[in-house]
């Protein structure tokens, strides 16, 4: 007879995830370098401009080291990359690291209100609308949700910069960070990027509850819930809710990809000094070292995420931590 | 029990909806605008803060050797001083007092002005003056401005005295101020090395409070500035990369002048009594082009260039291209500018000349290279191609890469035609760097031993009349048969709040030192 060990199958159901996602990043790393490298055009000819003599180029890119083998030099990244080197920007020479990690530190702010914000809206208003499918608050929730998400980001926040900057003159329409401050001194600053990437994220993320929370709602035991009287509130929170957690747990992972692209959008338009206006503005300069390094640091985010979403899921469904022996 | 939504009620809900919000926009921008502030009236008022916002990178470094970016630049102009500086449209001295070459321009004496001392207190002298100019002129270290200084001998420049520098020539250039100087000139104290940027210490109207790369720089008011202190107590320069947000900074009053705003933006607000929009002139513009090489078929024949020259409508592409936010070119560079030949013809259009020239040269299609290295050139491109129909001309636009255009600097300088810019700059400088044998950038090809000759006579005669006249005559034989079409000028494009006065612009940059926000 088997003997089913829970502990130790959770132990290590959780490594074998910790290090399956190790495996991707250093994947992810590879696809990112070799992407970097087939892209056309480097940032030694766009910094000589006018002065791109062949001649120039050729020293510039000897001097940076960038003519030699690209195993190698990814090699040489990713090992330097793992002790948190990222190397050093082609264009200034100034270390990328902590250019990357300021940054990242601002977009986990901004990402971090957003994600817990759309957390708590997704979750509720997902809910109200599953749990009585058809129902008039269904309705509404569906619709407010399939109308925000047919109008793209960019025009969404204009929308919101319109009104409430300029027509209310309520809030700032960009982000200003003084040097050495934080866009936290600026709270205020924080609100339109912040409601950007709920409207963006929320109104997605708010769809995909409603579906598991419909597919939960079929359960038995609610509808007897329902027939004993208990009041509705409890068997939302109860009854229903704990059987979705799981599902719920792996939506709003999905919402990281979504979030990290939303994010490279809104700090564009809002000149929030975030990691997404760093890759983008990396990317339109070719530095590549910047790139790779800036989408190095948002890959571990997202991996990490996925990887802690399992681990919910992990621990919220006993069947899945153990093994048939 | 209902499993199923009524797909039919959400669709129409969620049009209507969508109708509804699209409509919100507009309406909440007439119900409650945001006060408008006042012009100030009378004289300046001394104090305040003025917030700039310029277009910046993460990995700027307050190095005047590596920058490309306008929040740098116009940092710059507030910590350093320049030997001497064009200033609108004309080149003024500035640190220098004089600025003389010997009989045949071989060699230059540059006298500092007296009193002026950097941040740190150290007087600015010559070893300064000759350290700068050794480290901009080193193509190691300096790739952008090292081809200017190409005619110094930077080896051998001469510290004659505490304040005189001797500068001997490679060639005799008797434009070194205007050309060279003129454009780019900073002083710097000896022995700056690239850890030292970051503390800005120059002898400027401000002095360096605070940096951080890519995001803000503060700059405070010196008061022992020798052509007199600054009225502003504080300048902050804040880096923001996209110029809508620039624009929208400014209308929403927290930021009092945005560096560079879309030109479609700009015919919008030129309505808007919120905010002033600044039109930098032709001194502080992008001369915008066809370039033709005179090297390539079909454009060897000078009658096929001559054609060209007709078949373009100037003034439509500066109307679309441009949203009317700039000025027709007459196929030269330097309008506006030291030196320019105003009393040339304006080009008329005449599409039935062109059209028998290229049948004369049996040329019935041509192919076009454009890449949008600064907003509108593909349509220019694609606007001329239209145009060119008429004449029975067929134009293949071949759209490039902006990314990427100048990495293939063999196909650059080949190309047969192609859509380019230059920041527009007085002529003698930009056919001094961009035509004849010497040039590394001659997109055009026009050089020769006649042209070669003439250029270097040009510039090498000390006379600054008899100069003039030399280029004048050079202009002309590039206006007659030169490979430039130059269509038009985008002229740099700023907006501020009302009350902000005084700020000149040094090609494109703004200079604060005389500015104030009252």
């Amino acid at each position: 007879m088997s003997r089913l060990d829970g502990s130790g199958g959770l132990w290590r159901g959780l490594a074998a995830r910790v290090l399956s996602g190790a495996a991707l990043l250093v994947l992810v790393a590879a696809v990112l370098f070799a992407t970097v490298e087939i892209l056309p055009g480097d940032p030694v000819s766009r910094a000589l401009g006018t002065s791109a003599t062949p001649e120039r180029v050729a020293a510039l890119s000897s001097e940076l080291g960038l003519d030699r083998p690209p195993v190698l030099r990814f090699g040489e990244w990713l090992a330097g990359a793992a002790q948190g080197d990222l190397g050093r920007s082609a264009v200034t020479r100034a270390p990328i690291g902590p250019i990357v990690a300021d940054r990242a530190a601002n977009t986990l702010l901004l990402a971090g209100i957003a994600a817990t914000v759309i957390a708590l809206l997704a979750v509720s208003a997902g809910l109200l609308a599953g749990s009585r499918p058809g129902g008039r608050r269904d309705t509404a929730v569906s619709t407010a949700s399939l109308t925000v998400l047919s109008v793209p980001e960019f025009v969404l926040a204009g929308l919101l910069i319109t009104v409430f900057a300029f027509g209310l003159g309520l809030l700032p329409a960009v982000t200003l960070v003084t040097a050495g401050g934080s866009p936290l001194d600026r709270p205020d600053a924080l609100v339109l990027p912040v409601a950007s990437l709920v409207l963006v994220a929320g109104a997605y993320a708010t769809r995909l509850v409603r579906a598991a929370v419909v597919e939960a709602a079929r359960a038995p035991h609610v509808e007897a819930a329902r027939l004993a009287g208990v009041p509705e509130l409890r068997v939302l929170t109860r009854h229903l809710l704990p059987g979705c957690i799981g599902p719920i747990a792996q939506v709003l992972a999905l919402l990281v990809p979504y979030l990290v692209g939303g994010t490279v959008v809104v700090e564009k338009i809002f000149n929030y000094p975030g990691l997404g206006a760093l890759l983008a503005d990396a990317v339109a300069g070719r530095d590549a070292l910047l790139v790779e390094g800036a989408g190095l640091v948002l890959a571990a985010a997202t991996i990490a995420t996925l990887v802690l979403a399992d681990a919910v899921g992990l621990l919220g469904n006993p069947k899945l931590r153990t093994a048939p022996r | 029990m209902r499993t199923h939504l009524p797909r039919r009620a959400v669709l129409r809900g969620a049009v209507l909806a969508s109708a509804a919000l699209a409509g919100v926009g507009p309406l909440a921008g007439c119900a409650n605008p945001t006060p408008i502030p006042v012009a100030a009236a009378g004289p300046p008022q001394r104090g305040g803060r003025l917030r700039v916002a310029a277009l910046g990178a993460p990995t700027d470094s307050l190095s005047p050797l590596t920058v490309l970016g306008f929040a740098d630049y116009a940092a710059f102009y507030g910590l350093y001083d320049s030997l001497a500086v064009l200033v609108g449209d004309r080149v003024q001295l500035s640190l220098a007092e004089s600025a003389e070459p010997n009989a045949d321009a071989t060699s230059w004496t540059v006298r500092l002005r007296p009193d002026v001392r950097f941040h740190d207190g150290r007087p600015v002298g010559a070893a300064d003056v000759a350290y700068s100019l050794r480290t901009f002129g080193d193509p190691t270290r300096s790739p952008n401005y090292a081809q200017y200084l190409a005619d110094v001998d930077l080896a051998n420049i001469r510290t004659l005295d505490e304040r005189t520098v001797e500068l001997p020539m490679r060639r005799p250039r008797g434009d070194l101020v205007d050309s060279t100087l003129g454009l780019i000139s900073f002083v710097f104290p000896a022995g700056t090395t690239d850890a030292d940027w970051v503390r800005g210490i120059g002898s400027g109207p401000f002095r360096l409070a605070a940096y951080e790369a890519g995001a803000s720089t503060r700059m405070v008011r010196n008061d022992e500035y020798w052509d007199g202190a600054p009225l502003l107590d504080e300048v902050e320069i804040v880096a923001i990369t996209d110029g809508t947000a620039r624009l929208n900074a400014v209308k929403s009053g927290e930021i009092d002048y945005a560096v560079g705003v879309p030109s479609s933006a700009a015919a919008t607000e030129a309505a808007n009594p919120a905010v002033s929009v600044r039109r930098g002139g032709p001194a502080n513009s992008n001369a915008l082009m066809f370039t033709m090489n005179l090297t390539q078929p079909p454009f060897d024949d000078p009658q096929v260039r001559r054609a060209m020259r007709l078949l373009v409508d100037r003034q439509a592409l500066v109307d679309t291209v441009l949203f009317g936010q700039g000025i027709v070119g007459n196929d030269v560079a330097g309008l506006g500018l030291p030196g320019y030949d105003a009393s040339l013809p304006a080009r008329t259009r005449d599409v039935e000349q062109a059209r028998s020239l290229l049948a004369a040269a049996g040329v019935t299609d041509v192919t076009l290279r454009a890449a949008d290295l600064t907003p509108g050139l593909v349509d220019a491109a694609r606007l001329f191609a239209e145009q060119a129909r008429e004449a029975g001309l067929t134009v293949q636009v071949e759209q490039a890469a902006a990314d990427t255009y100048f990495s293939d600097f063999a196909t650059l300088l080949s190309t047969p035609v192609q859509a380019f810019y230059f920041i527009n700059r007085p002529i003698a400088a930009h056919i001094g760097s961009f035509t004849g044998s010497a040039s590394q950038f001659n997109l055009t090809g026009a050089a020769g031993d006649d042209y070669d000759a003439a250029l270097a006579d040009a510039q090498g005669t000390v006379d600054a009349a008899a100069r003039a006249e030399k280029f004048v005559a050079l202009q002309r034989g590039l206006y007659d048969d030169g490979g430039e079409i130059v269509w038009g000028f985008a002229e740099q494009l700023d907006v501020t709040l009302p009350q902000v006065r005084g700020v000149e612009l040094v090609q494109s940059v703004p200079l604060l030192g005389k500015a104030s926000v009252g």
